[in-house]
């Protein structure tokens, strides 16, 4: 076989129809790669759902796309490359290198079954390298992130209050997850699995969204269009592959408040300290009731509350839902003792630029969603500042984020979190 | 006006479901329009107040534009206005948006469209465009 030199670039499309669109980021990514790409991953905003659908969006980018180029990614709220940053329209990564080995995966039914989702998906990657030679080893998961459900009579907002209603709320959505797959993601399961499965194996996490209304995602599989999936792309590879992760937040006080009542695995907090989990809260942080409005994410975004793995890493976790005296996470939180957290602007625009690599070849990240809710167009602040030290980079934003290094061996999932890919 | 780019700026940006308004203005002037059927129907009934505190904030924006000053906003009822200044000029991209958006996510959209109208402005036809309106 020739060699070829490791070849990456990014493409980008903002037009609004859907077929020329998925072209247009096709024809972008792969205009500079001297070779075929060794594999393409494709990431969207959720519009393209009104202005041609989905399929017609791949449709476009297999006008372009040499068959049989593997090819997985999704929906997601919005993404940060060279050209700028995004909550509208798509952008790709193409890498091309012969002394890769490219394997892809997918699972279904993540919501219902997120074990068995991540069995299927990690069977397939694993099968396909079986006879692979190459020692760094890398996995990048797209998992279908949290649906909204709604309940006639209870609406589907985000502020449930009432404690019977809430109550009733907290049990439907655990049956909604896992019978009607609206609900929580369980993405950090399908993490666990996939790192058991491959524990020699860097695994980034991402969770797939719309523009944060968690209404639907769509992930992204070759030519299919799928929902309530996890897709995934294992590489190995001559080439460092470097796993770097962190956030700006810290503890806002030392003294943990200790989980007394639980629900759904511990993704639904009823009580703390023996009292409702929302009071105590409130309590805690000093803030009087009516700051918990529709408003809520764009508080509780600067004060998430969070815990600590085994290693002490601290974990955000933001409030997703009010349901009355309880509140709900997006994913299982590992310790009874949570912890307010809080961060300023620049230490979330900090906590993105450290995780990059100055001499990386390729840099593929993923970044919570609420870093653009909190900065809004600072982003930019963050993009121009990367941009001064890398030509070609990627950051999709996304509703969850896990991580796995085998140094570690502990599958740590989070929100609010940076994680990002370096290859050099 | 026909094939004006920064109006098919605005058009792009009108498109996005929780802009409901957006223009390019100076104090008591409307400079540019989106080319198609105008504001969307929620902005309607508050336009008139909208409109008048708009001028007020433009006086703010005349005096300090000079010296930096970005963005301005304020919420009238249920809705928030957002201005994003073009530097060193007392223009700006105003935007109107439901109070209970994403914010976040619709200023990175207000932001491109401002970059993309500055870097219009920045040829000189219209330049000389935009101070004659």
């Amino acid at each position: 076989m020739i060699e070829t030199k490791f070849e990456a670039s990014v493409g980008m499309s903002r037009k609004w129809d859907a077929r020329e669109a998925g072209r247009e980021v096709a024809e972008t990514a792969i205009k500079n790669l001297s070779e075929p790409p060794s594999f393409f991953l494709l990431f969207s905003t959720i519009h393209y759902e009104k202005y041609g659908g989905f399929q017609e969006f791949l449709n476009g980018v297999w006008d372009v796309l040499p068959n049989g180029t593997p090819l997985v990614g999704g929906t997601v709220v919005g993404f940060m490359n060279n050209y700028g940053c995004y909550t509208r329209g798509a952008s790709a990564l193409a890498v091309s290198y012969s002394n890769m080995d490219v394997s892809i995966g997918i699972g279904h039914n993540t919501k219902k079954n997120p074990n068995k989702a991540s069995e299927n998906c990690a069977r397939s990657i694993i099968k396909n390298f079986k006879d692979s030679n190459y020692k760094e080893s890398f996995v990048f998961q797209l998992v279908s992130g949290p649906t909204m459900p709604h309940f006639p009579g209870f609406g589907s907002g985000f502020i449930l209050k009432g404690k019977v209603r809430s109550s009733l709320a907290s049990k439907l959505i655990e049956v909604s997850t896992k019978r009607l797959q609206k609900g929580i993601g369980r993405e950090e399961e399908v993490l666990e699995k996939m790192s058991k499965s491959m524990e020699h194996t860097h695994i980034m996490s991402g969770s797939s969204s719309d523009d944060m209304k968690l209404s639907k995602n769509y992930q992204f599989f070759n030519r299919e269009i799928f929902n309530n999936s996890v897709v995934a792309i294992g590489l190995k590879s001559d080439r460092k592959m470097n796993l770097k992760y962190g956030h700006g937040f810290h503890k806002l006080f030392d003294q943990a408040l200790k989980v007394t009542e639980k629900a759904f695995g511990g993704k639904i907090i009823k009580k703390i300290n023996n009292v409702d989990a929302v009071n105590e809260f409130i309590k805690t942080i000093h803030w009087s009731e009516d700051m918990l409005d529709e408003r809520l994410h764009e508080k509780t975004f600067f004060f998430p509350l969070g815990f600590e793995y085994a290693d002490k890493t601290l974990s955000p976790a933001a409030i997703g839902a009010i349901l009355g005296g309880g509140f709900s996470f997006s994913f299982r939180t590992n310790s009874d003792n949570l912890f307010v957290l809080t961060a300023s602007g620049q230490s979330i625009v900090n906590a993105i630029d450290s995780c990059m690599d100055r001499d990386s070849i390729l840099t593929f990240g993923i970044s919570c969603c609420a870093n653009l809710v909190t900065l809004g167009d600072d982003i930019y602040r963050v993009q121009e500042q990367i941009q001064k030290y890398l030509k070609d980079f990627l950051v999709i934003f996304t509703l969850g984020e896990g991580v796995y290094l085998p140094s570690e061996r502990i599958p740590k999932f989070f929100n609010e979190t940076n994680i990002v890919l370096s290859i050099k | 006006m026909q094939n004006d780019p920064i109006a098919m700026v605005l058009d792009d940006l009108l498109r996005l479901d929780d802009i409901l308004a957006c223009m390019v203005a100076r104090r008591n002037m409307i400079s540019v329009m989106p080319s198609g059927e105008g504001f969307k129907p929620e902005v309607n009934q508050i336009w008139d107040s909208i409109h008048r505190a708009m001028d007020d904030v433009f006086g703010v924006i005349s005096a300090y534009s000079q010296i930096g000053l970005g963005e301005m906003e304020f919420r009238l009822q249920d809705h928030e206005v957002l201005f994003y200044v073009f530097p060193d000029t007392e223009n700006a991209l105003v935007a109107i948006v439901p109070a209970l958006a994403n914010k976040g996510l619709l200023e990175v959209e207000i932001e491109n469209a401002r970059r993309e109208i500055l870097k219009i402005m920045e040829t000189p036809e219209k330049e000389k465009l935009v101070a004659t309106v």
